[in-house]
């Protein structure tokens, strides 16, 4: 099936950074929208060279949301669109749910539209779930009959049969969220937009979830938002990179446009924390057959072994320090620590100079495949303060491909037993 | 794990691009912007009708769940203010010349039409307040709002008529076929106070200045409108601010159909129904074109 059912040219959208001016130019487009020979676009064009569409230009303290956005969703497609918070990512699911319009450009529609993105509009506190069921289904466009007809499954797919006379403002807020899902997911879309909604309620929930969501995308074309790699590439067909409202990188390639994201996301965390007793000297890494130093990227086969070497220079009279490496996934979660064999950082003498250089060899690195990144720490030998933590150390690229979640993937010797 | 699936077979059918409806948005385009805004109200207006059903029922049957009194709420403002008239009057505070009509009865039929009125203009102020959230996160046809603050306003103006009932009884008003354009008169005090509210609604939702202005306006418009005392005869001030007071026609009109207090002004009621309709109906489509700005500017 290739019917395009979402396209997008040229698409931009400018907003304000100062509430009165907001307001004052919210009140001129207003005036402008109601008198029917005006049109937007027509008025002061800028002379941009650089632009190859004409842009209006900006008034002052306003910037562009969005600029010059384009790309193409067909049926069974999902563009994965990502981007680091205030990219421009909702601005544009925005303008797709048609809440507001684009300032340039145009998109193409085809189809209905169904948004995952607030799971609680539409719900009154007072009243019961039942009642309240009716009311968001008849926001969404549902007739009568059909949410007479749906409403057991939704009832059914929140898990609230016991609950649904009561008021909603005695639900649990997973219980809440639960039921807003539960009425989206009845929707038919052609088009579906999803924010990033997913990570709600408990596990069992949100599998329940992440399934009626692929059963929805397989009929439709999804632009899917999200911050979790793992999941983007579960789904997405394509990946649009946003930063600051402009297109860094669009590409079927979701491997390349996650990447691409995950080194720009890495720039922005540099940091050093800790008493500041010690620093960060040296930093080398290497595998079998590849190194690297602070700072850059060590590729590793799943199951590899990495040799670390640390240095740490350190103030007078703190003889004895400990010395251990943790590992962070992408959504900076340790994944990893690594001790000696007690289960502690690995502990050692300070010499008079201050310098301190160990070496820590881990046989096998069985992280599931992904970018990962590696912070140095230095503590106290009693395990009470920090000296320093350095997470510019460098990254891990651990290669494997599986279809698992897990944060580790471990080859297990399998027999028959019987 | 058992997954429930939500979706009935029938849309495994494959629907072909011919088919779907094409949606194309833009940005604000003139006068497109008007034709697109009727062609979807034409469209949606199913839907609009039967959401804005539910969002009525909602709004009445949240409104006083919370509340001992619950429906007895409707009556008890316009009898509050009656009984302050009625008493100002028979202490002789305040000495009003309303003909043969017994003033209690004069005073009664005046406060229903202003209320009605008071009300059909803040049901529809209230619009943006209260569906400030929704608005900006979900896409729905938004005239529904409109069809629900109509709804409303009339849910509020009708039974303080209730209310009129016993006391036209008690002083022996005939029921002729007058009465029956006494709802042709109510229908267009509640049409007026629907335009008058809704026009401001666009600027009122970006400026609170619109909102507070009105109240106060409101407070002297009380005044110059004959709800507690009548129409003077005699030329003056007072009669010339009656006159432009588009209220006047239609309120003074429907007390005399019902209560035969005073001359009627019929054509001038007709004047001002054709008129409201017709800003009512502009104000409902400068709403839907404008909707888009007003979300941009409250949510951001």
């Amino acid at each position: 099936m290739d019917e395009v059912l979402i396209k997008a040219e040229h698409v931009s959208k400018k907003f304000c950074r100062s509430l009165k001016r907001s307001l004052w130019y919210g009140a001129q487009d207003v005036t402008r929208s109601l008198l029917p020979w005006t049109r937007q676009v027509d008025a002061e064009i800028s002379a941009d060279p650089d632009a190859d569409y004409p842009f209006p230009a900006l008034r002052t303290d306003e910037f562009w949301a969005l600029k010059d956005i384009s790309f193409e969703v067909r049926r069974g497609e999902c563009l994965g669109l990502i981007g680091h918070n205030g990219a421009g990512k909702s601005t544009l699911l925005k303008i797709l749910n048609r809440l507001i319009r684009p300032d340039t450009g145009r998109i193409t529609i085809r189809g209905r539209v169904g948004a995952l993105i607030e799971l609680s509009a539409g719900f009154n506190p007072i009243l019961s779930g039942r009642e309240n069921i009716y009311n968001r289904a008849t926001l969404f466009g549902f007739s009568k009959s059909e949410i007479d007809r749906k409403f057991d499954a939704i009832v059914d797919f929140a898990e609230i049969e016991d609950f649904l006379d009561m008021p909603v403002q005695n639900y649990s807020s997973g219980m809440q969220v639960k039921l807003g899902f539960a009425v989206s997911a009845q929707m038919e879309p052609d088009i579906l937009i999803v924010d990033e909604v997913l990570a709600v309620g408990d596990v069992g929930f949100r599998f329940k979830c992440l399934n009626a969501m692929a059963d929805l995308m397989n009929r439709s074309a999804v632009i899917f938002v999200s911050h979790s790699m793992p999941q983007v590439f579960r789904v997405a067909t394509q990946v649009t990179v946003l930063n600051r409202g402009r297109v860094i990188i669009s590409s079927t390639d979701v491997g390349k446009g996650v990447d691409h994201y995950l080194s720009e996301f890495n720039i922005s965390s540099n940091i050093v924390a800790g008493s500041g007793q010690a620093t960060l000297g040296s930093f080398h890494m290497e595998s079998q057959n590849a190194t690297a130093n602070k700072g850059e990227m060590l590729r590793v086969a799943h199951g590899g072994a990495v040799t670390f070497h640390v240095g740490f220079q350190v103030d007078p009279g703190i003889p004895r320090i400990r010395i251990q490496i943790v590992v962070w996934n992408m959504e900076m979660l340790p994944v990893m620590d690594i001790m000696d064999a007690d289960r502690r950082g690995y502990a050692v003498d300070v010499p008079n100079s201050g310098g301190v250089k160990v070496s820590a060899r881990v046989d096998h690195i069985f992280l599931n495949g992904g970018k990962y990144i590696l912070s140095a720490i230095a503590i106290a030998e009693d395990q009470s303060r920090i000296y320093c933590r350095d997470d510019r150390v460098g990254n891990l690229f651990v290669e494997a491909t599986a279809a698992s979640w897990a944060h580790t993937l471990v080859p297990a010797v399998w027999n028959l037993d019987n | 794990m058992v997954q429930s699936n939500p979706v009935p077979d029938d849309a495994d059918r494959p629907r072909s691009t011919t088919e779907l409806p094409e949606v194309v948005i833009t940005p604000h385009a003139g006068l497109e912007g008007f034709t697109e805004a009727m062609r979807s109200m034409t469209r949606d207006f199913a839907q609009s009708r039967a959401l804005a059903w539910r969002l009525f029922r909602r709004d009445i049957s949240a409104m006083y769940r919370q509340s001992l009194l619950g429906y007895l709420w409707l009556f008890l403002p316009p009898l509050a203010t009656v009984s302050v008239w009625i008493f100002l009057n028979q202490q002789q505070l305040v000495t009003i010349d309303t003909g043969d009509v017994p003033y209690p009865l004069f005073v009664m039929t005046g406060t229903v039409l202003w209320t009605a009125f008071n009300s059909a203009l803040m049901a529809m102020q209230e619009i943006m307040g209260q569906a400030r959230s929704m608005l900006s996160k979900v896409n729905f046809p938004h005239e529904a709002l409109i069809m629900t603050a109509f709804a409303k306003a009339l849910l509020n103006g009708l039974p303080p008529i209730l209310l009129l009932i016993p006391v036209m009884i008690f002083y022996g008003v005939s029921i002729g076929p007058e009465t029956l354009l006494f709802a042709f008169g109510f229908l267009t005090v509640v049409i007026l106070g629907s335009a008058l509210g809704l026009a401001f609604v666009p600027i009122g939702a970006l400026y609170d200045d619109v909102g507070r202005a009105i109240q106060l306006g409101l407070r002297f418009a009380f005044f110059v409108t004959p709800v507690i005392y009548a129409m003077p005869q005699a030329p003056g001030l007072t009669r010339t601010l009656l006159t432009l007071n588009p209220l006047t026609a239609p309120l003074v009109s429907s007390r005399a159909w019902l209560i035969g207090s005073a001359e009627a002004l019929p054509s001038a009621t007709l004047l001002v129904f054709v008129v409201s309709l017709l800003v009512l109906a502009l104000s409902t489509l400068a709403f839907k074109v404008a909707m888009p700005h007003l979300i941009e500017r409250i949510s951001a």
